[in-house]
């Protein structure tokens, strides 16, 4: 179930809600489990026996882990290798056994492996990394109750993509949720942000760059740029929006979870995107990986090692594609860069000129991490330069073009603070509430037509 | 701590909205139909484990509630309304042009399939001896292309489907492209993408003149009109604001005619059928709409009219009234409808003259006119 949908919230949501605040506190957190595990199971009926069943075994290797003083690193090393092993065999099976397949022809050609990703799992798989790992290194306290530790792992409004809540960050929020009026208002106020971004930006967006995917070679080289810039913010709308709406569902409920997109498109280097982007994703690669490998505590050839392999991990995290894995080492490749010459130099430049450099590496890494098929990526790419597109317009991406430039335009501002920043300096004016509350009517409003329409499909009777 | 008011009013008001929407689903009855769409509404759908796990359930779940949310008409307004504001026209299903006319998208067609069409149409002007007639109206989209916002108009390609076909050979084209581009702005509903009386008069007009005859004065028939009249472009758009508009309707002044059907009882001494203005859809006053066979006999005709083979579209609906009075016979034909042979018919009616009055959509896309024999 996804949030932008009416079943979640007119079916699911008030239901949740309701639950949530008007049942006794003593069974609040097993309710939020069970109707966490309701809200996976709609959409993983089977799956959701894998994720339980991670829920429970990572809840006694914990136990156990308290429990033990010797056999502390043991537990560890068993549960992070079964998670791994969990993802390899649920995410990546089949990019390993095709690859295989793809080197040695002769003798696999007939076989193949068909494996459905479950949803969210890299996002749950690391939370439950991160909690077993922080309690291994005493940062986090055991959960003694498997209620608590199941509703840290499946709350809904983090389970199927993220923000990824790390234990130590909400353990505290699991015994006391604070909730408050003015939390809820902000939840609701931040939801409807988080769903406008989804269904009015990031779904128009997607509705550009799938016409202009569909002949790459005609659409002109002007064209190809703008498929580009439009997937650019349809991902970024699309998985904002999300987070967004995590942050904003966990408000209503009363819990906060870290803040997971910054504006990620006015960053000045590619470094400071990176610090703006998917925060709690780069903050447990940080944590989790890039730290224990190291870090920059072993002279600068180890620090370009870890970064090439943290770099390297968190593409293969983003999807089972080789594509990933090629974004992310395009990434550790450039804050290698960064890093060793070119930081320097960066910061020496006009402001305009770091943005226009950091949003263009950016959208061609978008192009990257959009084809799953490298030859497909290969013909956009040469799109993009003339290659095989040698106008520099089309007409039909003329007019789609033309015609979504104020989408455009509306989705660049989107990506800056400037609406954020104006809200906050107007907020303490007693004048500005209502026309707050009335902007967010009306982009609840704008998200309902839109999604009423998503069935609407008069039937005209071909009487031409 | 004192609370904030408009904090309480936005949770309230979330709360309602939340609340309100499942308690329609659950105490308000389920609407079946939806006239604006002209379709019947998705029915709940069934629960089967087949269905939970390929995710079509969900799927299921989501169509049906979308179809039965409250206000549901008056929301795909609203957001027909903020794409149009927002300049996302060229995603929709028909665009409004710069005097609030609603055209239809402009349609895709592929070149070698209509060549497939147009060789069928010449072989059966071969085997008729016929030479067929092309009265082919171009979109309103296209005709009003001027009117349209940004570079729209380049979208639309009824000027290839007319020169394929003016160039084919076989066949021969009535020029009526340049009449309706200069003078037939106006020739086509707001709301929908059919002509006018007065577009089909003049079609009528440039076809008599082809076919070397003088035609019938516009005076010469009676002029009926009816309001209120909403084409199905606007129910395409939701563009809901478009107000009805009214319809004219020319009769034919002195005819005797009889109108039977291939595939309804009786025989009818009319042309138009007003049983279906309390109908959603009023075109089908024109003859009853679309039928695989329609003839209509003049009595009144001179001995030595000729008989008309017309096959067509529903766009022949409005153009058959208007030549009545000058054949005998009109046999109309729609290919959509009728797969056996066209040229036996114009063998058993013997017909003198062979039309085809079609849109150029229907001519550039329809797989039906690749069954013509």
């Amino acid at each position: 179930m996804v949030f932008s949908s009416l079943t979640f919230l007119f079916a699911f949501l008030p239901i949740a809600l309701i639950g949530w605040y008007v049942l006794p506190r003593t069974c609040r957190i097993g309710f939020l489990l069970l109707i966490s595990l309701v809200f996976y199971a709609w959409g993983e009926p089977l799956y959701v026996l894998l994720m339980i069943g991670s829920i429970v075994v990572n809840w006694a290797i914990g136990l156990l882990m308290d429990r033990s003083k010797q056999h502390r690193k043991l537990y560890l090393i068993g549960s992070v290798v079964l998670n791994l092993a969990l993802l390899a065999v649920f995410k990546y099976a089949g990019l390993f056994w095709n690859t295989v397949r793809g080197l040695f022809p002769a003798p696999l050609s007939e076989a193949s492996v068909s494996i459905r990703l479950p949803i969210g799992i890299s996002f749950f798989t690391f939370q439950i990394m991160s909690y077993v790992i922080d309690l291994y290194r005493g940062k986090a306290q055991v959960q003694k109750n498997p209620i608590k530790f199941g509703a840290y792992v499946a709350m809904f409004p983090q389970l199927i993509a993220g923000p990824i809540v790390r234990y130590v960050d909400i353990e505290a929020q699991l015994d006391a949720p604070e909730r408050s009026l003015s939390g809820f208002a902000d939840g609701v106020r931040q939801f409807i942000v988080g769903l406008s971004k989804k269904v009015l930006l990031a779904n128009a967006m997607a509705v550009l760059y799938a016409k202009l995917c569909e002949n790459p070679s005609a659409i002109g080289i002007l064209g190809a740029w703008v498929g580009l810039f439009s997937y650019t913010f349809q991902i970024y709308f699309d998985f904002s929006g999300y987070s967004d709406m995590a942050c904003g569902l966990g408000r209503m409920l009363g819990f906060r979870f870290v803040k997971n997109f910054d504006y990620p498109y006015i960053a000045g280097s590619i470094t400071d995107f990176w610090r703006r982007w998917h925060i709690s994703l780069s903050t447990w690669f940080r944590e989790y990986v890039y730290i224990p490998l190291g870090g920059n505590r072993r002279g600068k050839a180890r620090q370009m090692l870890n970064l090439l392999i943290v770099w390297g991990l968190t593409g293969l995290w983003h999807g089972a594609s080789w594509n990933f894995v090629l974004w992310g080492l395009y990434y550790g490749v450039l804050l290698i860069v960064e890093k060793l010459f070119l930081g320097k130099r960066i910061e020496r430049m006009p402001g305009i000129v770091r943005h226009i450099y950091t949003i263009i590496v950016v959208a061609v890494g978008w192009g990257i991490f959009s084809f799953t098929d490298l030859s497909a990526l290969g013909i956009w790419f040469g799109a993009l330069i003339g290659i095989g597109n040698r106008c520099l317009l089309g007409t039909e991406s003329a007019a789609w073009c033309l015609g979504y430039l104020p989408m455009l335009l509306i989705c660049a501002f989107a990506s800056t603070p400037v609406a954020a920043n104006l809200v906050k300096r107007l907020e303490h004016f007693r004048w500005f509430a209502p026309v707050q509350l009335a902007g967010a009517a009306v982009l609840f409003l704008l998200c309902l037509a839109a999604l009423a329409s998503q069935s609407y499909n008069p039937f005209i009777y071909f009487r031409f | 701590m004192k609370r904030n008011p408009w904090n309480i009013l936005t949770v309230a008001l979330f709360a309602l909205i939340l609340l309100a929407v499942p308690v329609y689903w659950l105490f308000f009855p389920e609407k079946t139909f939806s006239e604006a769409e002209r379709r019947y509404l998705a029915e709940a759908p069934k629960l089967s484990a087949q269905k939970l796990t390929d995710w079509s359930f969900d799927d299921a779940v989501e169509g049906y509630l979308a179809d039965h949310v409250p206000l549901r008409d008056a929301l795909v307004g609203v957001n027909a309304y903020a794409t149009l504001l927002t300049g996302r026209q060229v995603s929709a299903e028909a665009f409004m042009d710069r005097d609030g006319y609603l055209v239809a998208k402009p349609f895709e067609f592929d070149r070698q399939e209509l060549h497939k069409r147009l060789s069928r149409i010449a072989t059966l002007g071969e085997t008729t001896g016929l030479e067929p007639q092309m009265l082919i109206v171009p979109s309103s989209g296209y005709v009003r292309s001027g009117r349209l916002p940004g570079t729209l108009a380049a979208l639309y390609r009824d000027a290839d489907v007319l020169s394929a076909i003016e160039t084919y050979g076989g066949m021969r084209l009535i020029p009526i492209e340049d009449l309706f581009r200069e003078k037939g702005q106006d020739w086509f509903y707001r709301t929908d993408h059919h002509w006018t009386a007065d577009g089909a008069y003049a079609a009528y007009e440039a076809y008599m003149r082809v076919q070397g005859r003088e035609p019938l004065a516009r005076d010469a028939f009676y002029h009926h009109t009816v309001r209120g009249y909403v084409g199905s472009t606007r129910s395409r758009s939701a563009l809901w604001l478009t107000p009805p508009e009214t319809m004219t309707i020319d009769e034919p002044i002195g005819c005797d005619v009889t109108v039977t059907f291939s595939d309804r009882e009786g025989t009818f001494s009319d042309l138009f059928f007003y049983e279906h203005l309390k109908e959603y859809d009023w075109y089908p006053l024109f003859l009853d709409g679309n039928h695989p066979i329609t003839v209509i006999e003049n009595r009144a005709a001179a001995s030595d009219a000729p008989v008309l083979l017309m096959v067509k579209d529903s766009f022949g609906n409005t153009l058959a009234p208007l030549l009545v009075p000058s054949y005998r016979t009109i046999v109309m034909v729609d290919p959509r409808y009728y797969r056996q042979s066209v040229s036996d018919l114009a063998r058993q009616y013997g017909a003198a003259e062979l039309l085809f009055c079609f849109s150029t959509e229907r001519i550039a896309t329809d797989l039906n006119l690749k069954l013509l024999k």
